[in-house]
């Protein structure tokens, strides 16, 4: 998968992730919105954008700053946002940029965008568990992107767990393979 | 992204098909030599009794009507008081009847007859060995070199790749997934909106796995909460918008 594409991906699957804590927007303008906090910079007029990707999730695209902009003035969080290094150059910002922390019952998630004029070229994030307010139990089932799940180390698997289909009568091609390999 | 040829073999295993699905025992060393066959009758019997695919088995005759669950054979009157019970501790998220009000047990046969195969294979002296039934999986002791048992968890946008794995240990022998489209239909929504179509639950038992992944699929977040509060589980829920909810086990 190339790196834009992974981005893309991962945008996409952020969108929707945002758009669980935020005001119930479309997924595209809840990452907007987050985008937005950070690339409020005078001087910057960069159009952000994630096309369309291959996976189920949502189209996350950034609207032009101006009303990217407007969206995150009038936008209800609190948290303050950070832009560590920021320029504009050619037509579009440059720099990384760390968006509001947004949380909801399950924990929270705050997502840094770097931009090279006004092209996405990287999102990472960190997720946290709940306050120290909410029940214990909130905190310890929490929202993750496909990419930060403990991914399978097929080496040491010795065998498989999913949902059943009626189309695929045996559980999967996986398993399969390793009952003919037996 | 592994795909399903990495999967390591294991030397020793047994399979069968039964309960409409495939059952795969795998041991860690030599196996008991009824081992297998004595499994295959624990399935067998309760396929007989409970599927409803067979127009001669009790639980036909009970959902039909024909048979009062009173007049029933102990036998089905427990694992029907025990899908009641999982209803009623999982506030109605896993239920043992169909929409219709028919009376549905799949959602507890399999699991029954991992555990009832479980106690068989210690009694014959098996004491390593990773039991598959349809994806639903119990483990005991560890590998033939040592290591624990580890179950990849099938990618719900790739049914030929793996999205996770979870590494077993004694307190965490068993791992149950429940997806959308399973087949059994004893999956059905209690939330308004979906709000995950895969669910892997780790559990101490595998009944409580099969079960709660079944019951977080139908009850959505909601359920989620209560689960994890109330047992010592580990999930990894897929997001019908593309995301993951996932406990400390599960995150990398």
């Amino acid at each position: 998968m190339s790196t834009r594409s992974n981005t893309a991906a991962a945008l996409a699957s952020l969108g929707v992730l945002v758009a669980g804590w935020t005001i119930g927007t479309g997924n595209g303008q809840a990452l907007a919105q987050t985008v937005a906090t950070g690339t409020a910079t005078p001087g910057s007029t960069g159009t952000a954008s994630a096309g369309t990707t291959t996976s189920s999730a949502a189209t996350a695209s950034a609207s032009n700053s101006t009303s990217a902009a407007s969206t995150a003035s009038t936008g209800s969080t609190t948290a303050s946002s950070s832009a560590t290094s920021a320029a504009s150059t050619g037509t579009g910002a440059t720099g990384t940029f760390t968006g509001d922390t947004e949380s909801d019952r399950f924990g929270s998630i705050t997502v840094t965008v770097t931009l090279a004029d006004g092209k996405i070229t990287n999102v990472t994030y960190t997720t946290t568990v709940g306050d120290q307010h909410s029940a214990q139990i909130e905190a310890r089932a929490i929202p993750t992107l496909k990419a930060r799940v403990l991914a399978a180390n097929s080496a040491q698997v010795s065998s498989v767990s999913g949902a059943t289909y009626t189309t695929d009568k045996y559980l999967s091609s996986l398993q399969s393979a390793l009952d003919k390999a037996a | 992204m592994p795909t399903l040829a990495d999967v390591q073999s294991a030397a020793h295993r047994h399979v069968f098909e039964t309960m409409g699905t495939t059952v795969s025992l795998a041991f860690a060393g030599p196996a008991p030599e009824r081992a297998g066959g004595v499994v295959e009758r624990v399935f067998a019997i309760l396929d007989r009794r409970f599927s409803l695919y067979r127009a001669d088995s009790e639980a036909t005759a009970v959902a039909r009507g024909e048979l009062a669950i009173a007049d029933a054979s102990p036998s089905y009157r427990n694992s029907y008081a025990l899908a009641k019970r999982w209803s009623a501790e999982t506030r109605g998220a896993f239920t043992a009847h169909r929409p219709d009000g028919s009376i549905d047990l799949c959602g507890v046969i399999k699991a029954q007859a991992i555990r009832e195969s479980a106690t068989a294979l210690v009694r014959l002296g098996a004491r390593a060995w990773c039991l598959n039934a349809g994806g639903d999986v119990l483990t005991s002791g560890v590998q033939a070199d040592g290591r624990p048992w580890v179950i990849g968890i099938v990618d719900p946008d790739d049914r030929h790749a793996l999205v996770s794995q979870f590494t077993c240990a004694t307190a965490l022998p068993a791992v149950a997934t429940s997806g959308t489209a399973e087949r059994g239909e004893h999956v059905w929504r209690t939330a308004s909106a979906p709000d995950f179509r895969q669910v892997t639950v780790a559990a101490p038992d595998i009944m409580t796995a099969d079960v709660l992944a079944t019951a977080i699929l139908a009850g959505g977040r909601e359920t989620l909460e209560h689960a994890v509060s109330r047992w010592p589980i580990e999930v990894l829920a897929a997001t019908t918008s593309g995301g993951y909810v996932a406990t400390a086990a599960f995150r990398g």
